[in-house]
């Protein structure tokens, strides 16, 4: 029975993708539970991020990158030539990225700016949609009075909070979160992590991250992957109590 | 010193002499041993090459700073020249009279500013879109194939002809063809000029922007034209505005395109099809007549120009900020 | 999608502009073309009168005056940029850096001016007079240096060309020192080597194809510089009699001929020097550019 839909967000079927003539995901095969957090970890260069970028066909801005296989959204494949709605696609499968990128406008309008694009609100309908977005990143007690202040001069934990805002605000139903971590202070990322914990109630968030810890934390189901292969699946606790595969085992000792 | 001396400094072993480590003394003694000689010529043959390595070294220093030096005093001089002959030139009706003939004195050099404001400003109002566009299309839309790398080398080549060249060519197509010097061949030959220059200014610009800044944007599921309008553009603004400001202070100095293009006017036309008066050609052609009034007033618009390009690169760049890249 | 179509119109005007370039040149330089053929590049006659056409000496013009401004700019260049990224302090170094890139925005016609009522009398006052006698007794160098104290001529050319290509060639060897990994000059000197060695020695060696690449790209300017040039050579079509002889270069001769250029031969030759030196250029730049990338990637 097909649990794609009911209790599965994404599903991956024989994906291959590659860097120009360099092959560098082989025949991955995964699927994602709906509101669970699903951590990706492997050494640099594992695949990990090229994965998740996948999944919201962000690679297709570079053009040597290509990936074949199935990526299954709502019944669709989504990587196939024929599937042609990707804008609409990237609204409900939203990221963030490693560095904090917010754009060179001020708070409110960093969130605006997409929603205006895409659908016609009125002036306060789109202050709530705003506000609401704000709250679930748990910013919004903070820049409340200073919307009109510049994205940029936000702390480095809060601009990556403004970014998760910015995507929540599309109110997507999957989160690819890319190392969303590293690039910020441990109390910031104490932050963020809390931040997907309480997330995952409303949403399926997969997270690539290095940190171990950060995945001991946070994640539901942990992926092992190395040099483009996922080597290991599992349930959390199983995951890190019971590693099975050689390389695995390798890589938690490795730590 | 003890011990006998000959004229090649041959110590006997036996004796002793006073030097700096006494390993020496140990030496010495033993039958198989270095000769006291080899140890006294190598310190001092060490600490001559060390003297003759300092030296050179010092001379080199003060060569560089020589050259400095010279190249600073050349500038002075050519800016003292510009400034002592420009002054000697002016005149209260320098910026409101139009141009004399040649020969004569008096007049101003009024239809040649405006000419050059003109015939600049219409140039790059129209070079900066398209060469930005041509920019973005390299940046924003990497494709695979040659195209863009051939539009980069030719890019690069057109930024490097000789403008004298370009001044040729519009000369061929336009003005041979139109019969006239005109107002829009000048413009035209500019053109070629300015286009190149901002699009190597707007790709270095753009392509120093964080990719992830793209990507974000790109995920929020906005149109791409909105993301280069709203985003892009507006990061990279003060580096394409840099570039488009330098590239108008190039061309306003230019005199070979127009020389073979628009020529000039002696008289305050403004008309797009004839030839239009401004103040590289008028230099020239002041510059080189046999009148001293006519050199002066080329003296004076040389002031004039000198200041405008020198007073706008210095507004654009600051004293201290560097800009990464250079242009030509 | 239509935004990026007319980004790629953009684009691509740039290839179109430089073929109808290339196209126009030909198709205007085809009587003397087909006309005189490669004797064109080999004739020394210049005269207009009797419609033949040489660029010989046009050509030898602008190699000689480019090859003097080589000769005197890459010393200076390369100990400016030295000092400049290796001896002086941080904020003095980019002050002088500035100075130095706005001698580049003079326009070239005030160089060209400069040079006609400053630098030629110069030399025809205080450096000519005392330079021709002193050489006339020494064979070669007699004929080198020979001609007369007029002021104009080919070695003030040169001079003027020197100055002119200075602060370009200053400018990327200075970007090449400094882009280069410090720990190279680390290297030289924990071993105790002089800052002369550690530059001469290491620096050097370790950039020379940019430092060439460097030099070339100067050539390139210098071959097609018109202004500047056109002031001080005194435009005479003579084959080279001396450095204090007036002469000619490719540029110079377009830029002060074009206006009395008469019939249908004239202007075509005139054209088809633009050609040869556009032809010059192209090859001089893309061999700068080869070395000056290899360079920074070394």
């Amino acid at each position: 029975m097909d649990k794609l839909g009911t209790e599965l967000a994404m599903r991956v079927k024989n994906l291959n993708f590659y860097y120009g003539e360099r092959q560098a995901l082989f025949d991955v095969n995964v699927e994602f539970k709906k509101h669970h957090v699903t951590a990706i970890i492997g050494h640099s260069g594992s695949g990990k991020s090229t994965l998740l970028r996948v999944l919201n066909r962000i690679y297709e801005l570079y053009p040597e990158q290509s990936a074949k296989g199935e990526v299954n959204y709502k019944g669709e494949n989504i990587i196939s030539k024929h599937y042609h709605d990707v804008e609409k696609l990237r609204m409900k499968v939203g990221m963030v990225f490693q560095k904090p990128t917010p754009f060179p406008m001020s708070i409110y309008n960093n969130i605006a700016f997409a929603l205006k694009n895409n659908e016609r609100l009125s002036g306060q309908k789109m202050k709530e949609r705003v506000k609401k977005a704000l709250k679930q990143s748990a910013l919004w007690d903070e820049v409340k009075d200073t919307l009109k202040k510049g994205g940029s001069e936000l702390s480095g934990g809060q601009q990556q909070r403004l970014c998760m805002a910015r995507t929540l605000a599309m109110e997507p139903d999957i989160l690819l979160l890319d190392e969303p971590t590293s690039a910020l202070d441990p109390v910031s990322t104490q932050q963020i992590e809390e931040l997907i914990l309480q997330l995952k109630e409303k949403y399926t968030i997969i997270l690539v991250t290095h940190n171990l810890k950060q995945a001991e934390r946070v994640a539901d189901t942990v992926i092992f992957m190395k040099d483009g292969h996922i080597k290991e699946m599992n349930e959390k606790r199983e995951f890190f109590d019971n590693p099975r595969s050689k390389s695995l085992k390798a890589y938690l000792a490795h730590i | 010193m003890s011990g006998q001396m000959d004229g090649n400094l041959n110590i006997e072993k036996h004796e002793y002499t006073v030097f700096e480590d006494n390993e020496h003394l140990k030496r010495v003694k033993k039958k198989k041993s270095v000769p006291p000689i080899k140890k006294i010529t190598k310190k001092r043959v060490r600490k001559t090459v060390r003297k003759k390595r300092v030296l050179q070294d010092t001379l080199f220093t003060i060569t560089c700073y020589a050259a400095l030096s010279i190249a600073l005093l050349v500038l002075l001089f050519i800016l003292g020249t510009v400034v002592e002959k420009g002054l000697k030139g002016m005149s209260w009706t320098l910026f409101f009279e139009n141009l004399p003939a040649i020969g004569m004195s008096g007049g101003g050099i009024k239809n040649a500013i405006i000419g050059s404001v003109l015939v600049s400003g219409i140039a790059i109002i129209i070079a900066t879109p398209i060469g930005v566009l041509a920019a973005t299309y390299l940046t924003e839309f990497p494709e695979k194939g040659v195209v863009q790398s051939v539009v980069r080398f030719l890019n690069d080549i057109l930024l490097s002809v000789p403008s004298i060249i370009i001044g040729l060519f519009i000369f061929a197509l336009v003005v041979k063809t139109t019969g006239t010097y005109s107002v829009v061949a000048g413009i035209l030959a500019l053109l070629m000029i300015a286009v190149p220059m901002i699009v190597r200014t707007s790709e270095d610009v753009m392509k120093s922007l964080p990719p992830n800044l793209r990507e974000a944007a790109v995920s929020l599921g906005v149109k791409r034209h909105t993301i280069t309008f709203a985003i892009i553009y507006r990061s990279a603004r003060k580096g394409i505005i840099t570039g488009a400001i330098l590239a108008l202070a190039r061309i306003a100095g230019e005199t070979a395109p127009l020389l073979f293009t628009m020529l000039s006017n002696q008289f305050a036309s403004y008309s797009l099809f004839k030839p239009m008066a401004n103040l590289p050609v008028v230099m020239y052609q002041y510059a080189m007549s046999p009148y001293e009034n006519s050199q002066n007033l080329a003296w004076a618009a040389a002031l004039v120009v000198t200041v405008a390009i020198l007073g706008v690169n210095l507004i654009v760049r600051g004293v201290f900020n560097r800009k990464p890249k250079k242009i030509k | 999608m239509m935004f990026k179509l007319i980004t790629k119109l953009c684009a691509l005007l740039i290839v179109v502009v430089m073929g109808l370039l290339i196209i126009t040149f030909i198709w205007r330089t085809l009587p003397t073309l087909t006309g005189e053929g490669f004797g064109f590049i080999w004739g020394l006659n210049w005269n207009p009168v009797t419609n033949q056409f040489g660029a010989l000496t046009a050509i030898l013009g602008t190699i000689i005056t480019a090859a003097i401004a080589i000769v005197i700019a890459v010393p200076f260049s390369f100990c400016i940029a030295v000092l400049l990224t290796e001896m002086l302090p941080e904020k003095l170094s980019a002050f002088f850096a500035r100075v130095i890139e706005l001698m580049a925005a003079i326009p070239s016609i005030i160089y060209g001016m400069w040079g006609l009522f400053f630098f030629a009398p110069f030399m025809a006052l205080y450096v000519q007079p005392w330079l021709i006698p002193v050489m006339k007794p020494i064979p070669v160098l007699n004929f080198v240096f020979g001609g007369l104290p007029i002021g104009v001529g080919i070695l003030t050319a040169g001079i003027i060309l020197a100055i002119m290509i200075l602060p370009l060639v200053t400018s990327v060897m200075r970007e090449l020192f400094a882009s280069s990994p410090y720990l190279l000059r680390e290297a030289g000197y924990s071993l105790g080597a002089t800052r002369r060695e550690v530059i001469m020695k290491i620096l050097l060696p370790h950039t020379k194809n940019g430092v060439l690449g460097a030099v070339i790209l100067g050539l390139g300017r210098a071959l097609g510089e018109t202004m500047a040039v056109t002031f001080v050579i005194g435009n005479s079509h003579s084959v080279f009699q001396g450095l204090f002889m007036p002469g000619t270069t490719i540029s110079a001769t377009i830029a002060s001929e074009f206006q009395e250029a008469f019939g249908t031969l004239y202007p075509s030759a005139l054209l088809e020097l633009g050609l040869i030196l556009f032809v010059m250029s192209f090859i001089i730049l893309a061999i700068s550019r080869f070395l000056i990338n290899s360079g920074k990637r070394g």
